[in-house]
């Protein structure tokens, strides 16, 4: 039969196999935006006085360190966070939540920079949902788009502010 | 071919009830599922990490892993990379209470230096996804609600 949950995640195993998918899923992102055409290995070499091979050493999962990771983000025009989380997993049986899914939660919310912006930032209707899922559900067969939302401001005693769960 | 063809899923990666991941086996050309048992340090990690990144429903980026679906001829194909390393494999809906979900049957093990795939390979695998035996392998994982005894395929690539 089936089996959809497998007793621990590869993840769970080292430190290293930790740290290796987290950089991988990273360096996702920027050679997506590679693929998408918005910026070139060889634009990225200019940018950062190296050459085009010693660029791609940089994507390298096992060679990413904060600092190669920030130098090589804003080469790319692009800005980087780490982002400690809580998703209700302290075994890890499921492995790290992909960063470029936060990434999407947060244009998906507006973008908002600041707490405030935040605190005045509604979901759009139906299509983000605060709190766990149950599910299980995976963004296989959702349209990932990004769609860039502009923030609405909240009337502050407004009864439809959204609720924490 | 080999009358006596297994499916074993992959295991220690991401659960996922939209895709999935396993290896068709039992016939000297398959040889995905050694291939990736063999694999250590460096070379486990980056497909584990590429694998996730499928399984979380991710589409790319081209240089992890990606279909040929502007092939028409190997539209059903998929590929796995890390460096040199391929493992090739086909698409396919085998829960027939869930035409989404999406199973990824890896089935052979290439290394490649030329930027394109081989495409004798991706005809193997395109062969390997109509193979009636295969597709009796892959239904005892996901056995299917209703018994097909018209001789047609149980599901559809």
């Amino acid at each position: 039969m089936e089996k959809l949950n497998a007793p621990e995640h590869w993840t769970a195993e080292s430190v290293e196999n930790f740290t290796y998918r987290v950089a991988s899923d990273f360096l996702a992102q920027v050679e997506t935006k590679i693929e998408e055409g918005e910026v070139s290995r060889s634009e990225l070499a200019n940018r950062l006085n190296r050459t085009v091979g010693r660029v791609s050493q940089l994507f390298n999962p096992s060679n990413i360190t904060v600092n190669s990771a920030v130098r090589l983000v804003r080469a790319a025009g692009m800005k980087v966070a780490l982002v400690a989380y809580d998703d209700n997993d302290p075994d890890n049986q499921n492995g790290p939540v992909n960063s470029d899914l936060f990434y999407r939660c947060w244009k998906q919310m507006g973008a908002p920079k600041t707490f405030f912006e935040l605190a005045n930032t509604v979901a759009p209707a139906g299509q983000f949902h605060l709190g766990y899922s149950d599910q299980g559900q995976s963004a296989a067969n959702i349209d990932t788009s990004i769609v860039d939302v502009t923030a609405m401001p909240v009337n502050r005693n407004a009864i439809t502010r959204p609720v924490l769960n | 071919m080999s009358p006596t063809l297994t499916f074993r899923l992959l295991t220690g990666c991401r659960s996922s009830t939209e895709r999935g991941i396993g290896f068709l086996e039992g016939h000297t050309e398959l040889d995905a599922g050694t291939a990736f048992d063999n694999f250590g340090g460096t070379d486990a990690r980056a497909f584990r990490s590429h694998m996730d990144q499928w399984l979380d429903g991710a589409n790319g980026p081209k240089t992890h892993f990606h279909p040929f679906k502007s092939d028409l001829d190997h539209r059903n194909c998929f590929v796995f990379k890390y460096k040199e390393h391929r493992l090739y494999g086909f698409l396919c809906h085998p829960k027939d209470n869930d035409r989404r979900f999406q199973l990824c049957s890896l089935c052979i093990y290439a290394t490649k230096h030329e930027h394109s795939s081989d495409r004798s390979e991706l005809d193997r695998i395109e062969q390997w996804g109509r193979n009636l035996v295969a597709q009796e392998a892959i239904s005892k994982v996901y056995p299917p609600k209703m018994k097909n005894n018209k001789g047609r395929s149980p599901w559809r690539n």
